[in-house]
């Protein structure tokens, strides 16, 4: 706190400043917490909208999380209790609820499902589905897994990934904590998209310092985390599944970064080639080199049984054009443009909350302004929904576990569209030349969605004018340009993001001794300081009235008033804390003469400079400070 | 006033009445005025860290501070991002320094910039009663365009920092409060008042320690940055300088200017461009509207002409249209 301060444009403040640091203890999401919470709003037994609480499961590093059910259909649900405090940018508190409504419509059989989102004054409440196990408590039950086993486990979460990669949304933070089962021994993905939303991104302070399935690019503290960090933890998790221990372990922390800045670990001589290469190529180094989901997608060992349900629609278009060329050579001219789905832009206004109007326009535009892509997004992401369930039906020899994903389906739009699945509209393939295309422009589009082109429009009746927005300097543009030139210096840097200041204001310095010792400690750090002090009436033990040289070596002219006057009082604002308030009363001269009017309004008390008043402030609390350590 | 169409003479005549109208309105209001009704200052100790100032610039989201000497009891000088700019160099030229560097408070900044043989930290201030128009004609002699609002409290003499005025919040109140504004519809390119020859301008590819080296040499606010054939495709400012040095990382001095700008904020609200054909009373109303600080000026192929500045605006109202 040493030199910086800040006042009020109305001078007077008998305030200090005190850093607060969060501290988030991380317990596994879904283990055993204590369940007692303060406020009954959210009480065990209560209900929040159609959901009764049963109990807390553990606590987050975003806030708790409990068990509930849903009141009519008794389905088991968690729901995630985010405190608004914890939100980053909390003058973006809309940008962000609305990235919470796009989580919400991420649909994939092996991610936690975002059931509905209730907001109230100071949380925000994710429904999300309600998996009981943890994919390491089975690990460390069973002695040792095949390597088949582990690679059905392994398909999935990298299925889980490349799906979330698709939509933009990187994990950042995949480990054992977030990998649940569900009874049938699916793989179920927790926390996608959240790491971007909260403010508290710092993977080493909230996962209970251990960076154990952490990338090397994450714990040197490089800003930019990508997908690359994602394939980074999976190649560990794969790692642990079959080999029942870290590649990267060491009691010392320090060792234990070295190891993995440079890739240092073993691989036992059990693994297959197969499982041994894809190891050692999910953990690279250098992100540029290590290999992408997709590539993983198409290796060999990773290949094997995969089921159709996961296979990417990209990698699936790339097989059937293969197969189409093979079977027939010339198939006359293919219409690129897909008909738009009434069905979804239904289910989209309802979730969304968009305008049906506003859908269409955004479709059938090729605008690129922010809300027509962010709308564009959401459809691509329930089209994409829908069509998984119809591979998944498909999917005969696992009609079982499609049971599942659907009987795990909760009461929004969702569960409607399940039961009677609509016709689901013919996939148009695109031709290959233009394949990459739509990819590149949607990527560009994605990084617009946060942005607000500022209001134009109503520039009154200039028809003249001319001045604009240079589209080359807004900075999700510049970045994609920079990235398509494929600098490789370039994918590392990533904006500076204004977090909200974390420092709070108080008014003085609180403590939890017992009130006599503070005043003791107050009269010590006066007396080291060369205050002065009157001494205080019986009734009013907790009042020091202080006088105080301020010296500044400057001014000469003894008229000039040089002693400050302070008041220093004891609060008590609740049991055992207490409150210790600083406040300026004046000034005396030292030559004996009193300032003109001893008697001073508080209206006249502000006219007076607050930086003495707050340096000194500040030099007492510096000498609590060394004083309360000191003891 | 002027409704009929009168042509061309008429508009001279209402821009010339229009700036001195507003001229007068600069002379009738004081920087007092200017303030809003309630506000926050930041002010910083000359006993902080540099490092610490950067985080808390950067945490509040503001460019500047005032400075207090706690063992004077006085106003210090402006914080800016020039001084920023003056470390970087300064360390740029002296790796070794680095020790230094880190461990530099705020009132070691003079040293390096008498090391670097560059203009110490602006001291210049004005009390928030005299005339705003004064406190213009100060802060255009100023560098770091923007002038602190010093004022002494009655009994003890000592200085209270009650704010600091920069151009953009004069010319934004004008823009506010002036309706005149609507009359200048002269077009810029005929009023002398874009800087055109000697636009010191960059490319994507030049590194950011060389664009560092032009702002501080040109002493200008921002470096545009054109292709091959000119046309204009991003800017780099002095306070993207803050930016790229945060938590004390000053390798990042060997990268591009266009790789340096990947660390601007998303906030960022892009470059404006305008052409010469422009009038000020738009402009005006662009300042009014958002937080403009120039305006790039390029023909109808985009290629970088010349830069209107709040500085030659602020000049302009102030010191132009005297003529016949």
């Amino acid at each position: 706190m040493n030199g910086s301060a800040a006042v009020s444009s109305s001078g007077t403040g008998s305030s200090s400043e005190r850093h607060h640091r969060h501290h988030h203890h991380r317990h596994h999401h879904h283990g055993q917490g204590n369940g007692h919470s303060q406020q009954n709003l959210l009480a065990d037994g209560s209900h929040i909208g159609n959901y009764q609480i049963v109990k807390t499961l553990g606590e987050g590093s975003f806030g708790k999380v409990k068990l509930a059910y849903h009141i009519t259909t008794g389905q088991k649900v968690a729901l995630k209790i985010i405190n608004k405090k914890v939100l980053a940018k909390s003058d973006m508190q809309g940008r962000i609820e609305r990235e919470i409504s796009y989580l919400r419509l991420l649909r994939h059989p092996h991610i936690i499902k975002l059931y509905d989102v209730i907001k109230s004054k100071d949380e925000i409440i994710m429904v999300i589905e309600y998996a009981g196990n943890e994919l390491f408590d089975y690990i460390v039950q069973r002695d040792k897994m095949s390597e088949e086993e582990a690679r059905r486990f392994f398909q999935q979460i990298i299925s889980a990934v490349e799906y979330c990669h698709r939509h933009k949304i990187v994990h950042r933070d995949l480990k054992p904590e977030n990998l649940l089962l569900d009874e049938h021994l699916n793989v179920k993905i927790a926390d996608f998209g959240l790491s971007n939303i909260m403010t508290d991104g710092n993977f080493l302070k909230t996962s209970c310092g251990s960076p154990n399935y952490a990338a090397p690019e994450v714990i040197s503290g490089k800003l930019y985390a990508g997908p690359e960090v994602d394939v980074w933890s999976s190649g560990v998790i794969l790692y642990v599944m079959l080999c029942r221990r870290l590649p990267f372990d060491d009691e010392s922390i320090p060792v234990l970064f070295k190891n993995i800045s440079n890739g240092v670990y073993t691989l036992p001589k059990f693994l297959s080639e197969g499982a041994a290469g894809l190891i050692k190529r999910m953990l690279i180094v250098n992100p540029l080199n290590r290999i992408s989901i997709l590539e993983i997608m198409q290796d060999d060992w990773f290949k094997v049984g995969l089921p159709t349900y996961l296979i990417p629609p990209e990698l699936k278009q790339q097989e059937q054009e293969q197969q189409q060329q093979q079977e027939q050579h010339d198939d006359g001219t293919k219409n690129n443009s897909e008909e738009i789905d009434d069905e979804l832009v239904t289910a989209l206004s309802k979730t969304m909350g968009y305008d049906r109007d506003e859908i269409y326009e955004s479709l059938e535009s090729r605008d690129r302004t922010s809300v027509l892509n962010e709308i564009r997004e959401a459809y691509m992401l329930i089209k994409e929904n829908k069509s998984l369930i119809k591979d998944l039906k498909s999917d005969r020899d696992r009609s079982d576990e499609l049971d599942t994903f659907l009987a795990q389906s909760p009461p929004t739009f969702q569960q409607r569209g399940d039961q009677n699945l609509p016709p689901v509209p013919p996939l148009q393939l695109q031709s290959s030349p233009q394949q990459h295309q739509p990819n590149v422009s949607r990527k560009i589009a994605t990084q617009q969605r946060a942005y607000n082109v500022a209001p134009f429009n109503d520039t009154n009746n200039e028809e003249d004018s001319t001045i604009s927005i240079l589209p080359t300097s807004l900075p999700q543009i510049h970045r994609a340009n920079m990235l398509a030139q494929g600098l490789p210096a370039a994918s590392k840097i990533s904006p500076l993001v204004n977090k909200k200041s974390k420092t709070r204001w108080h008014f003085g310095i609180r403590s939890r001794s017992y009130p006599l010792d503070v005043m003791g400690e107050i009269y010590i750090a006066l007396k080291n300081l060369g205050a002065q002090w009157a001494k205080p009436s019986e009734e009013d033990l907790w009042t020091i009235r202080v006088r105080w040289k301020y010296d500044v070596g400057q001014n000469h002219n003894e008229r000039i008033p040089d002693l400050m006057k302070m008041v220093i009082q004891l609060f008590q604002i609740e049991t055992n804390n207490y409150l210790v308030d600083f406040k300026f009363d004046g000034w005396e001269s030292s030559s004996g003469e009193v300032a003109h009017n001893p008697n001073l309004s508080e209206d006249e008390m502000s006219t007076f400079s607050a930086y003495p008043f707050l340096h000194l402030t500040t030099r007492l609390i510096m000498e609590l400070a060394v004083n309360s350590q000191g003891g | 006033m002027g409704d009929v169409g009168l042509g061309r003479g008429n508009v001279v005549l209402e821009q010339k009445f229009s700036v001195e109208s507003i001229r007068a309105f600069l002379k009738s209001k004081t920087s007092y005025d200017v303030l809003p009704v309630s506000y926050r200052l930041i002010v910083l100790d000359t006993s902080l860290l540099v490092k610490k100032s950067l985080n808390v610039l950067l945490q509040n989201n503001i460019v500047s501070a005032p400075l207090w000497d706690a063992k004077t009891s006085r106003f210090a000088g402006l914080l800016t991002s020039s001084d920023f700019i003056n470390v970087i160099q300064y360390y740029f030229s002296n790796p070794d320094k680095f020790e230094l560097v880190d461990k530099l408070q705020l009132d070691g900044l003079k040293e390096i910039e008498r090391a670097i043989g560059v203009e110490p930290i602006d001291t210049a201030s004005i009390h928030p009663a005299r005339p705003l128009y004064e406190a213009c004609i100060k802060m255009m002699n100023s560098t770091s365009r923007r002038i602190p609002l010093i004022d002494q409290d009655e009994d003890t003499h000592r200085e209270i920092v009650v704010s600091v005025l920069t151009q953009y919040r004069i010319l934004k109140f004008v823009a506010l409060n002036c309706r005149e504004t609507h009359l200048l519809r002269r077009p810029i390119g005929e009023l002398n008042i874009v800087t055109e020859k000697e636009v010191a301008s960059c490319r994507m590819t030049t590194p950011v320690i060389d664009v560092i080296q032009l702002l501080s040499q040109g002493n200008v606010a921002s470096i545009p940055i054109v292709d091959d054939e000119g046309h204009l495709i991003n800017v780099y400012e002095a306070v993207d300088v803050l930016g790229l040095i945060k938590g004390g990382i000053y390798n990042d001095l060997s990268l591009s200017v266009g790789e340096a700008l990947m660390r601007r904020s998303d906030d960022f609200e892009g470059v404006y461009t305008c052409t010469k054909n422009d009038k000020l009373s738009t402009i005006m109303d662009h300042i009014r509207k958002s937080r403009v600080h120039r305006f790039f000026v390029v023909d109808e192929d985009g290629k970088l002409t010349g830069v209107l500045t709040l500085s030659d605006i602020l000049r302009y109202i102030l010191l132009g249209e005297t003529g016949s």
